[in-house]
């Protein structure tokens, strides 16, 4: 059996090369059907990965607060000196604290300091963050060289601080960053630390970005209140800002929902900030909204990849209908010389299926190919998996048997006589 | 001995819309082994339905037709696809041959629906198509030949598979008559190997030429020459 379905196969490939061009422009609905589907697999895969590395980076367990600066008719509390006081205040995670306390494992804060950052007579254009040492851990954050701000420091208010490893390549710092000092507002502070370049992506150091600033300087919270306090003075001209705490980043408990958690917080803030000077970034709802357009894309791609299978299963049960008329007194010489019905209808199944299953090969060939070409141009990851290597074929060969079994069952069930006789 | 083909009183109507056409009106005729007939008649004397019942293509609506001994009249599709591959060769006016086969895959054919093995099908191929003079040209194709050559082709492979009756439907009206009696010279030679083989011709030169001529009329044995003997 096996040897005849191979015997079978031989010459099925025989027929087909016979018509070489022909076959080949019947496979195009396949070509473009399976390349789709690789393609949208493989694009899809990559774009989810992408999606769950960036979100991970943010923490799915984490919810971020930022403090944001309303529009300027909507500061109505604005001070007489014209101080702008907006954003998170201690009351707003002392209630947070207090109401989620069974579901938050931790609140880390980040204060940014609005002082200048000078090194041997330059200026150093970084943003200055009051932190604890949870805040290194939460985002995630490495040490590349020294150590980071701990607890000691932060409750010993020691003047020291970390900076990122690209500020010391920046301002072309080539001594050992141990040994640096910068001033910050006056107040001089000993580098401890480097701490390493985080891969964000750009989304995400928009989500965590507290100031327009790339670079950041972090020293330990409490001595940015010790020496600077939240409110910051700009002179000539009496204004400024105070904000009591820049960012808040929650983590939430392993096994808490992370959702009812923001929830029940930004109920505390809509309360505390009817002017709504605050922006809250759940990354796991980032991720359920990103995985669901992606749903929909996929959903799509699967359609028009459907659309071309099927319009490629027309085109190949046109031809097969069109090769059975033509090679009818073929099929009457082989029923003449014993071939049973059987042997007809898997002559030409198998014929129909080579030709697919070629259609497939080559839509592999094509989506693989448009995959490496696009996907890197548009900055999509491309990951191509033999799983959907197998699933275009599979899918490439039942088109085949679906499509071919009608012009099969048509050659099987002719009338040798009649199949002799044809003109 | 039992003849290798017996038809008993063989009838064969053809439903044409609400007309009933009977193409043979109860024939009964037998063909001993090593026989060598011309079955000739006028158009619609029912000379090529008798061939198509006796090549197993057909079954009779009424009567027997027993092929070495076997009743064959009622048998299902696939049994007589059967019988077709181990019994009978086939030799056609068009030759038939099969354009994007090589000439060796075409005599191969019955040998590949018996399930022979590929080398086997080549080699008994070859010596099919050495008997018939074609040795050097296994590898052609069939456009690439004349048409006596073809002819000779479809004999190949009506004999490849050693069946016991081989058929020839007009095999040389397709042919200058020159090619024509060459064909009839092969066949003859294959006579003359003892096979069995019963021709339907127009060509009364043909007939005349064998051992044995069945008249056809009107879907009835008109005259055999073996009974007028």
């Amino acid at each position: 059996m096996l040897y005849g379905l191979f015997e079978l196969l031989r010459l099925s490939v025989r027929c087909l090369a016979a018509n070489a061009l022909r076959s080949l422009l019947t496979l195009l609905g396949i070509i473009i059907g399976v390349g789709s589907v690789i393609f949208m697999m493989s694009v899809t895969a990559g774009a989810s990965r992408e999606i769950l590395r960036e979100v991970e980076q943010l923490g799915l367990q984490n919810i971020i607060i930022n403090s944001r600066e309303p529009a300027s008719d909507e500061t109505t509390t604005e001070q007489p000196n014209r101080i702008k006081q907006y954003g998170l205040t201690d009351k707003d995670i002392e209630q947070a604290r207090a109401t989620c306390s069974e579901r938050v494992e931790f609140i880390t804060l980040a204060h940014e300091v609005r002082e200048e950052i000078w090194r041997a007579g330059q200026r150093i254009d970084a943003r200055v963050l009051g932190v604890d040492a949870q805040y290194f851990e939460t985002l995630r954050l490495g040490c590349a060289r020294g150590r980071l701000v701990c607890d000691l420091d932060n409750t010993g208010q020691k003047p020291i601080c970390n900076v990122d490893e690209r500020l010391l390549d920046d301002y072309g710092i080539v001594q050992d960053p141990i040994t640096v000092q910068l001033d910050i507002g006056g107040v001089v502070f000993d580098v401890v630390g480097v701490v390493e370049q985080p891969p964000f992506t750009t989304h995400n150091r928009k989500i965590l970005a507290t100031s327009a600033k790339h670079l950041t300087v972090y020293i330990p919270a409490q001595t940015a209140l010790q020496h600077y306090g939240t409110m910051t003075v700009f002179l000539p001209e009496v204004q400024g800002v105070q904000v009591e705490a820049d960012q808040a980043i929650v983590r939430v408990k392993d096994g808490c929902s992370v959702l009812t958690v923001a929830r029940a917080l930004d109920r505390i803030l809509r309360v505390n900030h009817p002017r709504h000077d605050y922006d809250m970034v759940v990354p796991l709802e980032l991720l359920q909204q990103r995985e669901k357009a992606q749903r929909v894309f996929s959903i799509t791609m699967v359609l028009i990849a459907g659309i071309s299978l099927v319009v490629g299963g027309i085109g190949i049960i046109n031809i097969m209908l069109a090769s059975v008329t033509e090679r009818t007194r073929e099929i009457g010489v082989r029923r003449a010389c014993g071939a049973k019905r059987k042997h007809i209808a898997y002559q030409f199944l198998i014929e129909t299926t080579t030709l697919s299953a070629l259609g497939g090969v080559i839509g592999a060939l094509v989506g693989v190919g448009g995959v490496y070409t696009v996907a890197p141009r548009i900055g999509w990851a491309a990951i191509v998996s033999p799983q959907s290597l197998i699933l275009a074929l599979g899918i490439s060969c039942a088109v085949g048997i679906m499509f071919g079994m009608y012009p099969a069952i048509k050659a099987s069930r002719m009338d040798p006589i009649e199949a002799l006789r044809f003109e | 001995m039992a003849p290798v083909m017996e038809l008993k009183a063989v009838e064969r109507t053809y439903r044409m819309g609400k007309v009933n056409l009977s193409a043979l009106r109860g024939v009964s005729v037998t063909f001993e082994e090593g026989e060598m007939t011309a079955v000739v008649g006028s158009s619609g004397s029912g000379k090529s339905t008798m061939m198509h019942i006796l090549g197993c293509l057909d079954r009779p609506t009424r009567g027997e037709y027993f092929l070495d001994g076997e009743n064959v009249a009622h048998l299902e599709d696939d049994a007589l696809s059967e019988i077709r591959n181990r019994k009978i060769g086939f030799i056609f006016q068009m030759f038939n041959l099969i354009p994007h086969l090589s000439i060796a895959e075409n005599v191969e054919l019955p040998l590949f629906y018996m399930g022979t093995r590929r080398r086997r099908r080549h080699d008994l191929s070859m010596q099919a198509i050495e008997l018939v003079g074609l040795g050097q040209r296994w590898r052609h194709s069939p456009a690439e030949l004349s048409g006596g050559e073809r002819q000779r082709v479809a004999i190949a492979r009506a004999i490849v598979h050693e069946p016991r009756v081989v058929l020839a439907d007009e095999p040389t009206g397709n042919l200058d008559s020159k090619t024509g009696a060459e064909i009839i010279a092969v066949l003859h030679r294959l006579h003359d190997q003892g096979r069995t083989i019963l021709t339907v011709t127009h060509d009364n030169n043909i007939a005349s030429s064998l051992t044995r001529r069945i008249v056809m009329r009107d879907g009835l044995v008109e005259n055999d020459s073996s009974e007028s003997e």
